[in-house]
């Protein structure tokens, strides 16, 4: 119920906006073409809603001519023979000409009737007319009541169509008017109206007084007449009325409401005379037209109201009706708006093109149109409902699909293009890049020579010469344009791709991955960013076992070390005992020995995991590898002699500088003699040696071992030893403490085998001095 | 009159041996086991040197230091099982004199002990020996004029050779003098296998003046570059 009656309001909401709009906009059209018609609009509108007619411009015309003939007939025959001569030739050229010209010109009556004016009115007024002409005229037009004349000649009654005109009573009462004219000779006379007649005109020779619903009228302004408006009567400084009527006096007066009278006559042509009503009922629909603009107006503005009070619900039914039509090829959306912007387009330029050669006399076309067609606005504002819903669906659709691009034709088949594409493997993608600029080119090519050929042989007219002029240069253009950013895009991908590879390499594994989409390398940077997160959670596993080993280590040294201590208190007290038998102070020799050796081996086994876990601190700085090496040596001697081997030293005699830790340096090379002298064959010669190869700084030390080398051994591996029982000295460690320890400070460690040959080699970068 | 050491750890073993160790040298021992008790005896008894674990119960060693100073100005060996660089700073800026890593040498210990005692206690203020022929640094002490080295005020016998080193490294407290400028110096000669021999030497002085030999706290090597007398 309630979703319904949301539903009811957003329809309701949506067509009133729409449908005020649109009147509003026909009624704003029509507005503007009837102010731009009428000169004084206001005062049009007012006299429209008094109905009067005698203000009307067409009135004021009617009356002038009528004044115009009433002075003709009263002097009408004033030059008799000239007259009858005149009145001959003018018969001949009415039977001859005008009667013929009738049946030439169809229509030609209609026109007359049409806009209100008798032909018999018209043609035929002007100041040579003799008595019989003016005694027709009479006839003719005696019978239409809606003006009454009374037309004098020096006091005498020439013709009248009433003959109590201006005599009817003198007393002014309702609806009959009493007005006090002055005549020529100064005399003054009331003039009353018959009942229904409010309208005076008096000519007194001279000049015109009017007087109009018992108000009298300044018809002469300041006294010129100007063409524009006002009254078309003798009496201005410019406009003096003509001596031959100096004698005329003519009164004529107007019906408030006119209507039509008839008058048959025997020859069947009866006549029909309305010319004054016409105008007033042209006036009667102007003031329904004018009422009916108001009521629309209003109407209009309330749909807007109404519009306005569910702007939300419209809102939402815009959001739906975009939901619905994103489902629709953009390009039938486009379509309609195509059509009704052409259909404006034309429009416009039609309008342009007819206000261009009408006129003014369009706007008075359009105007007439509309006042008297009314199905022409109500077609007007049909058609602009369409127009507007038109492009608002379009204006809706774009605002809320904002991925038009995505449900079109041509979107959909180049998005069928680029995924078919994207299937391809990146070598044939970019191989299909090349083959289509290699294409371009030849079929441009070939093109542009069919083009010249075509040019030059004169086969394309210039039109059609110019097109294509054009459409090959819009596609040399676009094309190029087109796969350099292609290009672009791809060598950009493959940067990226790169310098991920490179920020790998380099170990900043810690930094997020750009995806570049829809360039087929994506696979490969997804492929990459999951080797980096499992390189990033191997290291990090890493880290944190070498982190908890040196902690375990730091702790079990330490719980060693206690009672360790104790051990060798003791041995020491017990070695100071001076009465113990021999056999026991040889144990006590032994336990000290041994407790001397765990007490090392404990240290070791710290440093050691410290030095491999990246924890050892180092104090680098610049030292002579060869003064170390003869320190050591010279710090060994008394373990040296005491050994069965041979120590053989070749060390330069010039500084060899290395950036090192001299301490750790020196337990590397400690720890290496010490091997050498231990593991080495009784009576063979132990090697200590250091080079100058280049850059590098490289110190030997080889030996013979003692025992076999078993191949494929790694000696620096923790707890390696040279005799697989460990039944001798060392701790296992020493191999593996030196390599360490060189590594730490930014060297080489290498052994190498040959035979029993042991070498060891340990080089560092050297310095310049 | 016998001086009054006092040994605390929470190693009861550890105690007894250090004790036998003390008492043997004649010192008398107070035992503690653990932080509070050796406040406790340190205020109660008359003690002329502290010999302190680190990790203790209820009061750890570094602490019970830092109490103790705030009251006595005796010396505080501190022997821990932690022989990290930096367990040794952290020990000695609590305000312990001295440090040693478990297992301790039995003589070194000894040694220390008297050294320290005989600068508290004999020697008194060792800055009053101070004069301008005397060079001191640490427990060593140099009279250039005489040509006589003190460790622990007492003098140290030493052969010509070796007293001309003494001289120069001495004189030139933490400079490094390559084993050639040495030799030069102290033999007047070119230099020749000068490494050996001034090894020789200097190995022969540090068993005069060095707690462990093997442990050098004085006279120490520069891997690389040469031999200095460290400035303490």
């Amino acid at each position: 119920m309630d979703t319904k009656l949301k539903k009811s309001k957003a329809v309701i909401g949506f067509i009133s906006w729409m449908a005020g709009i649109s009147i509003l906009f026909v009624n704003l059209v029509r507005l503007f073409l009837e102010s731009s018609y009428y000169e004084d609009f206001g005062k049009h509108i007012e006299y429209t809603f008094q109905e009067d007619y005698q203000q009307d411009e067409r009135f004021r015309e009617h009356i002038s001519d009528y004044l115009d003939v009433f002075l003709s007939m009263s002097i009408a025959g004033k030059d008799q023979e000239k007259d009858e001569r005149e009145r001959e030739e003018d018969e001949y050229w009415e039977a001859e000409v005008v009667e013929g010209m009738d049946g030439f010109i169809p229509g030609w009556d209609d026109y007359y009737d049409y806009y209100g004016y008798e032909g018999d009115t018209w043609y035929e007024y002007g100041w040579d007319m003799d008595k019989k002409t003016a005694e027709n005229y009479h006839n003719m037009i005696k019978d239409d009541r809606n003006i009454l004349y009374r037309i004098e000649k020096s006091g005498t009654i020439l013709f009248t169509n009433e003959e109590n005109l201006g005599s009817g009573g003198g007393s002014a009462g309702k609806n009959v008017y009493c007005y006090e004219l002055t005549k020529n000779d100064g005399s003054k006379e009331i003039f009353s109206l018959p009942e229904g007649y409010n309208f005076l005109l008096y000519f007194d020779g001279n000049k015109v007084e009017i007087w109009k619903d018992g108000g009298k009228i300044d018809i002469y302004g300041n006294g010129y007449y100007q063409e524009e408006r006002g009254w078309y009567v003798p009496g201005y400084r410019n406009f003096i009325a003509d001596d031959a009527v100096k004698e005329s006096e003519v009164y004529i007066a107007a019906a408030k409401i006119p209507s039509i009278y008839v008058k048959s006559s025997s020859d069947g042509r009866g006549t029909n005379y309305r010319a004054f009503y016409n105008i007033w009922k042209d006036i009667q629909i102007e003031k329904s037209a004018y009422i009916k603009w108001a009521n629309t107006t209003i109407f209009a503005v309330f749909l807007l109201f109404i519009g306005f009070i569910f702007r939300k619900e419209r809102k939402e039914a815009g959001i739906i009706i975009a939901a619905y039509t994103g489902k629709v090829w953009y390009e039938i959306k486009l379509l309609p708006l195509v059509a009704v912007s052409a259909l404006f387009i034309m429009l416009g330029l039609r309008m342009i093109n007819d206000f261009f050669w009408m006129g003014e006399s369009y706007i008075y076309e359009m105007r007439f149109g509309y006042l008297y067609y009314p199905g022409l606005g109500k077609i007007t504002c049909l058609v602009f409902f369409f127009c507007i819903l038109t492009i608002w669906m379009f204006a809706n659709d774009r605002y809320y699909n904002k991925e038009y691009g995505r449900n079109s034709l041509i979107g959909k088949l180049a998005s069928l293009y680029r995924t078919s594409s994207l299937r391809l493997p990146i070598s044939k993608r970019i191989a299909r890049n090349y083959i289509g600029i290699s294409l371009f080119i030849w079929i441009m090519c070939i093109v542009c020579a069919f083009f010249i050929i075509a040019v030059i042989e004169g086969i394309l007219t210039a039109g059609i010469g110019l097109t294509i002029f054009i459409v090959l240069l819009a596609a040399i253009l676009y094309f190029p344009i087109r796969f350099v950013r292609c290009g672009k895009k791809m060598a950009e991908a493959m940067e990226n791709l790169v310098g991920q590879i490179q920020a790998i390499h380099d170990g900043e594994l810690w930094e997020r991955n750009e995806i570049w989409e829809g360039f087929g390398l994506s696979k490969a940077v997804e492929n990459l960013d999951d080797i980096k997160n499992g390189m990033q959670e191997a290291v990090k596993e890493q880290m944190k076992s070498e982190r908890m080993k040196v902690e375990l280590v730091a702790n079990v040294s330490h719980d060693i070390k206690t009672p360790l201590t104790s051990i060798i208190s003791y041995v020491d007290l017990l070695k100071q005992e001076d009465d113990l038998p021999e056999h026991v102070k040889e144990y006590v020799m032994i336990l000290d020995h041994k407790s001397q050796r765990l007490k090392s081996m404990v240290q070791d086994i710290f440093e050691v995991s410290k030095a491999v876990s990246g924890n050892l601190p180092v104090n680098m700085e610049n030292l002579d590898l060869g003064k170390l090496l003869r320190q050591t040596i010279a710090d060994m001697e008394g373990q040296m002699e005491k050994s069965l081997v041979n120590v053989k030293m070749r060390l330069p005699e010039n500084a060899v500088v290395i950036y090192a830790d001299g301490e750790r340096i020196y337990r590397v090379f400690q720890n290496l003699i010490q091997n050498a002298l231990n593991y080495s064959l009784e009576g063979s010669r132990v090697y200590i040696t250091l080079q100058e190869d280049g850059e590098m700084a490289i110190a030997c030390v080889k030996s013979i071992s003692k025992e076999e080398i078993p191949s494929g051994m790694d000696f620096t591996e923790r707890f390696t030893r040279g005799d697989k029982s460990r039944s001798d000295g060392g701790s296992g460690l020493g191999l593996s403490i030196a390599k360490s320890f060189t590594e730490a400070c930014g060297g080489h460690f290498k052994i190498e085998t040959v035979a029993d040959l042991f070498i060891v080699t340990v080089s560092f970068q050297k310095i310049k001095e | 009159m016998k001086e009054c050491i006092l040994v605390v750890d929470d190693d009861r073993e550890i105690v007894k041996a250090i004790t036998l160790l003390l008492e043997k040298e004649g010192y008398c021992v107070l035992k503690a086991y653990d932080g509070m008790q050796a406040l406790e005896m340190a205020s109660q008894y008359q003690v002329r040197l502290i010999i302190i674990d680190v990790m203790m119960p209820k009061l750890d060693g570094l602490s019970a230091v830092m109490k103790i100073r705030e009251r006595k100005n005796i010396p505080i060996i501190v022997l821990s099982a932690k022989s990290e660089d930096t367990d040794k700073v952290l020990g000695l800026s609590m305000g312990a004199d001295d440090y040693m890593a478990k297992p301790y040498h039995a003589g070194e210990l000894v040694a220390r002990v008297k050294s320290h005692l005989r600068r508290y206690t004999s020697l008194g203020d060792i800055h009053a020996s101070v004069s301008s022929a005397n060079i001191v640094n640490g427990k060593l002490c140099y009279n250039k004029e005489e040509k006589i080295l003190y460790a622990d005020g007492e003098a140290v016998k030493l052969t010509a050779t070796e007293t001309k080193i003494i001289d120069l490294l001495m004189c030139n407290l933490g400079r490094v003098f390559p084993a050639e400028e040495i030799y030069r110096r102290v033999w007047n000669e070119e230099a020749y296998a000068a490494e050996n021999t001034v090894m020789v030497h200097i190995r022969r002085i540090r068993e005069k003046i060095e707690y462990n030999p093997k442990e050098p706290e004085y006279l120490k090597v520069v891997w690389g570059i040469g031999y200095k007398i460290e400035k303490k």
